[in-house]
């Protein structure tokens, strides 16, 4: 009788425990990927569509929040502190900018969004930036993951492409759209 | 000592085999891997698709979402999307400000990497058509694209994937996404078989 009980209640314990699991990952949604098709923009319209245009580096990351803004890719945005080093365009008076990125993580919600410019902290870069649309003194990279190329020596890459070219050409090609 | 000799012939046979074994299977995913899969899938090979009545009409009648979806279905792979008026999977468009995103797809997912829910918004604030008019975003070019993140292919951005329908951008008066390249194929197959 006793181990009859034993198994029952055995049974019921693993039963239970198997329907957590069921629903926290079956279930329930946790995660989401954002997956956006972006305008194409070469150089010149970058440079043209840019509100300001810098080198720098990416001093921290910030904790990921939330907002409700439909104009953003994602409900869930992470900033970034990037330190400007020399600008290309239109030079600003704050010795740091923010820079939001849609996508982060937080407490009850992990969004990737692959079309987003990608910055960590250290990384070294060339940035083209617009005026977030919701928030005061925030920047959004310039067409996303295109408005961002990393930096190494005297070479550029953009996000994502396989070429690399010189930095010196990027900088005459952003200065020859603004004379 | 002739079992001796045997033995190591055939240890070195093995060996042999063995790197040969796994420079194959090292070579074959770089070679047959043409498209980008994050490894996120539905749990089965249908689901089901609604429009919004944020849709334009026009963007029904003329066939353009439904030629996207059938892109897709008859790619032969075992992956179907129908319509369904209570599916939870949804189409819709809005205005959103020229905010450099044309369209987007959202992908709800559990920790087992299996889809719950998806949704495609059209950006109307930038300009669409149905006929691939030379001005104007074509609905079917990029709702074609867009399903294809909904079986979990990403972009790719490279210049040698520019005539792929999971190409990253897209310009105005583009159609060539409407028609799947042979490496979107291989990438549906090889998520959902054949």
């Amino acid at each position: 009788m006793k181990n009859r009980i034993a198994i029952l209640a055995l049974v019921g314990v693993v039963v239970i425990i198997a329907g957590l699991l069921y629903w926290r990952t079956l279930i329930k949604p946790r995660k989401q990927v954002v997956n956006g098709i972006l305008v194409e923009m070469d150089i010149p319209t970058l440079s043209k569509k840019a509100d300001t245009i810098l080198i720098g580096t990416v001093k921290s990351k910030l904790p990921s929040a939330k907002d409700n803004s439909k104009k953003r890719l994602s409900k869930v945005y992470t900033d970034v502190i990037v330190v400007p080093e020399k600008y290309l365009k239109n030079p600003q008076d704050s010795p740091e900018l923010k820079v939001r990125l849609a996508g982060g993580k937080t407490d009850d919600a992990w969004v990737w969004v692959e079309d987003e410019a990608s910055l960590e902290r250290g990384e070294h870069v060339l940035l083209f930036l617009s005026k977030d649309a919701e928030a005061r003194d925030v920047w959004t990279v310039t067409g996303l993951c295109q408005g961002k190329f990393n930096i190494s020596g005297s070479k550029v890459k953009q996000q994502f492409s396989d070429e690399e070219i010189e930095l010196n050409r990027l900088e005459q090609q952003i200065q020859k759209v603004q004379d | 000592m002739g079992v001796a000799i045997f033995l190591r012939k055939l240890k070195f046979k093995l060996i042999f085999v063995g790197v040969g074994i796994f420079l194959l299977l090292v070579s074959i995913p770089a070679v047959a891997l043409a498209f980008s899969y994050s490894a996120i899938r539905w749990w089965s090979t249908t689901t089901y698709v609604r429009y919004d009545s944020s849709v334009p009409d026009s963007w029904q009648s003329s066939g353009a979402l439904y030629n996207a979806r059938r892109a897709w279905n008859n790619a032969g792979s075992k992956f179907r999307i129908y319509y369904s008026s209570s599916s939870e999977n949804v189409v819709k468009a809005g205005y959103y400000g020229k905010t450099d995103w044309i369209a987007k797809a959202s992908i709800n997912y559990n920790l087992l990497g299996y889809i719950n829910q998806a949704e495609i918004i059209f950006n109307r604030s930038y300009p669409w058509s149905t006929t691939g008019a030379s001005d104007y975003y074509d609905v079917q070019n990029i709702a074609t694209h867009e399903f294809g993140h909904w079986l979990q292919l990403n972009d790719l951005y490279s210049s040698t994937d520019y005539y792929k329908t999971m190409y990253g951008h897209a310009k105005t008066g583009e159609t060539y996404k409407r028609t799947l390249h042979s490496d979107d194929i291989a990438g549906i197959k090889y998520i959902y078989g054949e």
